[in-house]
Protein backbone atom coordinates (compact mmCIF):
# COMPACT_ATOMS: atom_id res chain seq x y z
CA UNK A 1 0.00 0.00 0.00
CA UNK A 2 2.88 2.46 1.08
CA UNK A 3 4.87 1.56 -2.05
CA UNK A 4 1.49 2.40 -4.41
CA UNK A 5 0.92 5.35 -2.54
CA UNK A 6 5.05 6.54 -3.05
CA UNK A 7 5.04 5.65 -6.70
CA UNK A 8 2.03 7.80 -6.95
CA UNK A 9 3.66 10.78 -5.69
CA UNK A 10 6.62 10.26 -7.92
CA UNK A 11 4.30 9.83 -10.92
CA UNK A 12 2.81 12.51 -10.15
CA UNK A 13 5.29 14.95 -9.44
CA UNK A 14 7.32 13.88 -12.73
CA UNK A 15 3.92 14.85 -14.41
CA UNK A 16 3.27 18.07 -12.98
CA UNK A 17 7.29 18.83 -13.63
CA UNK A 18 6.60 17.61 -17.63
CA UNK A 19 2.98 20.03 -17.63
CA UNK A 20 5.56 22.76 -16.11
CA UNK A 21 8.45 22.60 -18.92
CA UNK A 22 5.87 22.39 -21.41
CA UNK A 23 4.32 25.45 -20.69
CA UNK A 24 7.11 27.48 -19.61
CA UNK A 25 9.31 26.72 -22.73
CA UNK A 26 5.97 27.86 -24.80
CA UNK A 27 5.70 30.84 -22.87
CA UNK A 28 9.67 31.26 -23.95
CA UNK A 29 9.46 30.60 -27.34
CA UNK A 30 6.30 32.70 -27.65
CA UNK A 31 7.88 36.05 -25.79
CA UNK A 32 11.14 35.65 -27.35
CA UNK A 33 8.86 35.56 -30.79
CA UNK A 34 7.16 38.18 -29.77
CA UNK A 35 10.53 40.13 -28.83
CA UNK A 36 11.69 39.98 -31.60
CA UNK A 37 8.73 41.35 -33.75
CA UNK A 38 8.58 44.17 -31.41
CA UNK A 39 11.50 45.18 -29.33
CA UNK A 40 10.88 45.37 -25.79
CA UNK A 41 7.28 43.66 -26.05
CA UNK A 42 8.18 41.14 -22.62
CA UNK A 43 11.13 42.62 -21.67
CA UNK A 44 9.74 45.88 -20.37
CA UNK A 45 7.62 44.01 -17.91
CA UNK A 46 8.86 40.05 -17.85
CA UNK A 47 12.40 38.71 -16.57
CA UNK A 48 13.17 36.86 -19.81
CA UNK A 49 16.51 35.61 -18.53
CA UNK A 50 14.10 33.89 -15.22
CA UNK A 51 12.02 32.37 -17.34
CA UNK A 52 15.18 30.72 -19.47
CA UNK A 53 16.64 29.55 -15.97
CA UNK A 54 13.19 27.95 -14.77
CA UNK A 55 12.88 26.38 -18.06
CA UNK A 56 16.67 24.81 -18.09
CA UNK A 57 15.92 23.45 -14.59
CA UNK A 58 12.82 22.18 -15.31
CA UNK A 59 13.88 20.84 -18.34
CA UNK A 60 16.28 19.13 -16.48
CA UNK A 61 14.02 17.73 -13.74
CA UNK A 62 11.69 16.42 -16.37
CA UNK A 63 14.63 14.70 -17.80
CA UNK A 64 15.69 12.96 -14.56
CA UNK A 65 12.28 12.01 -13.62
CA UNK A 66 11.02 10.14 -17.20
CA UNK A 67 11.97 7.36 -15.51
CA UNK A 68 9.19 7.43 -12.72
CA UNK A 69 6.69 8.47 -15.62
CA UNK A 70 7.23 4.99 -17.16
CA UNK A 71 7.86 2.75 -14.54
CA UNK A 72 5.35 3.62 -12.01
CA UNK A 73 2.74 4.28 -14.21
CA UNK A 74 -0.14 2.91 -12.25
CA UNK B 1 -8.00 2.67 -10.47
CA UNK B 2 -9.82 4.92 -9.09
CA UNK B 3 -6.41 6.77 -7.93
CA UNK B 4 -5.23 7.05 -11.52
CA UNK B 5 -8.54 8.55 -12.93
CA UNK B 6 -8.27 11.43 -9.79
CA UNK B 7 -4.86 11.77 -10.88
CA UNK B 8 -5.58 12.10 -14.71
CA UNK B 9 -8.12 14.77 -14.06
CA UNK B 10 -6.29 16.49 -11.94
CA UNK B 11 -3.74 16.88 -14.07
CA UNK B 12 -5.87 17.86 -16.62
CA UNK B 13 -6.92 20.95 -14.66
CA UNK B 14 -3.76 21.52 -13.69
CA UNK B 15 -2.94 22.10 -17.32
CA UNK B 16 -5.63 24.30 -17.64
CA UNK B 17 -4.83 26.73 -15.15
CA UNK B 18 -1.10 27.25 -16.83
CA UNK B 19 -2.27 27.78 -20.17
CA UNK B 20 -4.85 29.80 -19.27
CA UNK B 21 -2.15 31.72 -17.30
CA UNK B 22 0.34 31.94 -20.10
CA UNK B 23 -2.10 32.95 -22.49
CA UNK B 24 -3.24 35.66 -19.80
CA UNK B 25 0.24 37.05 -19.45
CA UNK B 26 0.64 37.18 -23.08
CA UNK B 27 -2.49 39.08 -23.76
CA UNK B 28 -1.41 41.52 -20.73
CA UNK B 29 1.43 42.09 -22.31
CA UNK B 30 -0.35 43.20 -25.92
CA UNK B 31 -2.43 45.47 -24.00
CA UNK B 32 0.76 47.20 -22.40
CA UNK B 33 2.39 47.15 -25.55
CA UNK B 34 -0.61 48.50 -27.50
CA UNK B 35 -1.30 51.31 -24.83
CA UNK B 36 -5.15 51.77 -25.92
CA UNK B 37 -5.27 54.57 -23.35
CA UNK B 38 -2.77 56.24 -24.72
CA UNK B 39 -0.42 56.94 -21.96
CA UNK B 40 2.33 54.93 -20.83
CA UNK B 41 4.44 56.39 -17.03
CA UNK B 42 7.83 55.46 -16.78
CA UNK B 43 9.71 55.66 -13.90
CA UNK B 44 13.04 55.85 -11.97
CA UNK B 45 12.63 56.29 -8.44
CA UNK B 46 16.35 55.36 -7.77
CA UNK B 47 15.57 52.32 -5.52
CA UNK B 48 14.01 50.58 -8.43
CA UNK B 49 13.40 51.70 -12.29
CA UNK B 50 11.82 50.41 -15.28
CA UNK B 51 14.13 48.79 -17.80
CA UNK B 52 12.72 51.35 -20.56
CA UNK B 53 14.83 54.01 -18.61
CA UNK B 54 18.37 54.16 -18.18
CA UNK B 55 20.25 54.68 -15.06
CA UNK B 56 22.45 58.55 -14.60
CA UNK B 57 25.51 58.79 -16.16
CA UNK B 58 28.60 58.74 -16.55
CA UNK B 59 29.55 57.76 -13.18
CA UNK B 60 32.36 60.11 -12.29
CA UNK B 61 29.76 63.01 -12.38
CA UNK B 62 27.43 61.64 -9.75
CA UNK B 63 27.30 60.28 -6.24
CA UNK B 64 26.34 56.47 -5.76
CA UNK B 65 22.72 56.21 -5.11
CA UNK B 66 22.02 56.92 -1.11
CA UNK B 67 18.78 56.38 0.90
CA UNK B 68 17.54 59.11 3.37
CA UNK B 69 14.32 58.44 5.24
CA UNK B 70 13.20 56.19 3.09
CA UNK B 71 14.25 58.32 -0.11
CA UNK B 72 16.52 56.82 -2.67
CA UNK B 73 18.03 59.59 -4.68
CA UNK B 74 21.57 60.16 -6.43
CA UNK B 75 23.59 63.14 -6.60
CA UNK B 76 25.15 65.22 -9.48
CA UNK B 77 28.15 66.91 -8.53
CA UNK B 78 29.21 67.91 -12.43
CA UNK B 79 27.30 69.03 -15.18
CA UNK B 80 25.48 68.01 -17.74
CA UNK B 81 24.59 64.36 -16.83
CA UNK B 82 22.35 62.01 -19.32
CA UNK B 83 19.88 59.61 -19.01
CA UNK B 84 18.12 57.60 -22.20
CA UNK B 85 14.28 56.32 -22.77
CA UNK B 86 13.43 53.52 -24.83
CA UNK B 87 9.78 53.91 -26.40
CA UNK B 88 8.36 51.15 -27.09
CA UNK B 89 5.72 52.85 -29.52
CA UNK B 90 5.50 56.64 -31.57
CA UNK B 91 4.19 58.84 -28.77
CA UNK B 92 3.22 62.78 -29.48
CA UNK B 93 4.54 63.96 -26.50
CA UNK B 94 6.19 63.32 -23.51
CA UNK B 95 5.81 65.13 -19.87
CA UNK B 96 9.29 65.22 -17.62
CA UNK B 97 8.33 65.16 -13.66
CA UNK B 98 11.44 65.81 -11.89
CA UNK B 99 12.20 65.38 -7.72
CA UNK B 100 15.15 67.24 -6.81
CA UNK B 101 16.89 69.33 -4.44
CA UNK B 102 18.87 72.25 -5.22
CA UNK B 103 19.57 73.74 -2.36
CA UNK B 104 22.24 76.66 -4.13
CA UNK B 105 18.79 77.47 -6.41
CA UNK B 106 21.56 76.98 -9.77
CA UNK B 107 20.09 76.94 -13.12
CA UNK B 108 18.61 73.65 -13.44
CA UNK B 109 17.37 72.34 -17.60
CA UNK B 110 16.25 69.43 -19.30
CA UNK B 111 17.47 68.87 -22.37
CA UNK B 112 16.25 66.50 -25.53
CA UNK B 113 19.20 65.51 -27.86
CA UNK B 114 18.51 66.36 -31.92
CA UNK B 115 19.57 63.15 -33.08
CA UNK B 116 20.55 64.46 -36.21
CA UNK B 117 23.52 66.29 -35.13
CA UNK B 118 26.46 66.11 -32.63
CA UNK B 119 25.69 68.34 -29.84
CA UNK B 120 21.99 70.00 -30.06
CA UNK B 121 19.75 69.97 -27.59
CA UNK B 122 16.24 71.03 -26.93
CA UNK B 123 16.56 73.18 -23.75
CA UNK B 124 13.39 73.38 -20.97
CA UNK B 125 14.40 75.26 -17.99
CA UNK B 126 13.58 73.16 -14.96
CA UNK B 127 14.60 76.00 -12.07
CA UNK B 128 15.86 79.22 -12.62
CA UNK B 129 15.62 81.65 -9.78
CA UNK B 130 15.96 84.89 -12.26
CA UNK B 131 12.95 84.27 -14.20
CA UNK B 132 11.46 82.80 -11.08
CA UNK B 133 9.88 79.41 -12.17
CA UNK B 134 7.24 78.56 -9.91
CA UNK B 135 8.12 75.11 -8.31
CA UNK B 136 6.06 72.82 -5.57
CA UNK B 137 8.03 72.11 -2.97
CA UNK B 138 7.19 69.03 -0.56
CA UNK B 139 9.35 67.60 2.23
CA UNK B 140 12.70 69.39 1.04
CA UNK B 141 12.15 68.46 -2.02
CA UNK B 142 11.14 70.20 -5.32
CA UNK B 143 8.67 69.18 -8.03
CA UNK B 144 9.26 70.79 -12.19
CA UNK B 145 7.91 69.54 -14.55
CA UNK B 146 9.16 69.74 -18.56
CA UNK B 147 6.91 69.30 -21.79
CA UNK B 148 8.09 68.31 -25.11
CA UNK B 149 6.59 67.66 -28.21
CA UNK B 150 8.33 63.84 -29.59
CA UNK B 151 9.15 64.91 -33.36
CA UNK B 152 10.85 62.93 -35.27
CA UNK B 153 14.50 64.48 -34.94
CA UNK B 154 14.27 63.58 -31.27
CA UNK B 155 13.87 59.84 -31.92
CA UNK B 156 16.39 57.78 -33.08
CA UNK B 157 15.86 53.45 -33.23
CA UNK B 158 13.01 53.89 -30.56
CA UNK B 159 15.48 56.38 -28.18
CA UNK B 160 15.07 59.38 -26.63
CA UNK B 161 18.50 61.00 -24.95
CA UNK B 162 18.00 63.43 -22.31
CA UNK B 163 20.47 65.58 -20.73
CA UNK B 164 20.25 67.30 -17.45
CA UNK B 165 21.96 70.45 -17.28
CA UNK B 166 23.14 72.76 -14.10
CA UNK B 167 26.14 74.93 -15.72
CA UNK B 168 28.69 75.90 -12.98
CA UNK B 169 27.56 73.46 -10.97
CA UNK B 170 30.84 71.93 -10.21
CA UNK B 171 32.93 75.64 -10.36
CA UNK B 172 30.26 76.63 -7.80
CA UNK B 173 30.39 73.57 -5.39
CA UNK B 174 27.22 73.06 -5.66
CA UNK B 175 25.31 69.77 -5.65
CA UNK B 176 21.33 68.55 -7.17
CA UNK B 177 20.39 65.65 -5.52
CA UNK B 178 17.94 64.04 -7.73
CA UNK B 179 14.95 61.45 -6.06
CA UNK B 180 12.77 60.48 -8.98
CA UNK B 181 12.54 61.24 -12.37
CA UNK B 182 8.81 60.27 -13.73
CA UNK B 183 8.34 60.33 -17.78
CA UNK B 184 4.68 60.30 -18.65
CA UNK B 185 4.46 59.65 -22.77
CA UNK B 186 1.17 60.24 -24.38
CA UNK B 187 -0.56 59.59 -27.77
CA UNK B 188 -4.09 59.64 -29.08
CA UNK B 189 -6.21 57.32 -26.93
CA UNK B 190 -7.83 54.23 -28.26
CA UNK B 191 -11.19 54.54 -29.50
CA UNK B 192 -13.96 52.13 -31.57
CA UNK B 193 -13.44 54.71 -34.76
CA UNK B 194 -9.26 54.85 -34.94
CA UNK B 195 -9.15 51.31 -33.61
CA UNK B 196 -8.70 49.77 -36.75
CA UNK B 197 -5.92 51.88 -38.77
CA UNK B 198 -4.69 52.37 -35.67
CA UNK B 199 -4.28 48.36 -34.69
CA UNK B 200 -3.04 48.09 -38.23
CA UNK B 201 -0.27 50.75 -38.32
CA UNK B 202 1.10 48.43 -35.16
CA UNK B 203 1.07 44.87 -36.91
CA UNK B 204 2.66 47.19 -39.31
CA UNK B 205 5.51 48.91 -37.97
CA UNK B 206 7.83 46.64 -35.49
Amino acid sequence: MFDNKLKLIFYFIARLTKEIFSVLLFFFLTLLFLEDLKPYFAAAYINLRLILHLCFIFGIITLLTSKYREDFKI
Amino acid sequence: MKNNRLLEKSIKIIRFVFVFSVLSVISWLFYKDFVPSGVLEIKNTFKSKSVLISALYPENRLRKIEEQGGIYFQTMRIDPIYFDLTIPRFFKTAKVIIKYQNPSRNLFQIGLKNVDSDWDFLFKTLEDKEKGIALIEKDGWRTAEADFELQSWLIKDRELYFILSSPLLYDKQAEIKISEIKIILEKEPWTAENFLPRFKNYLKNN
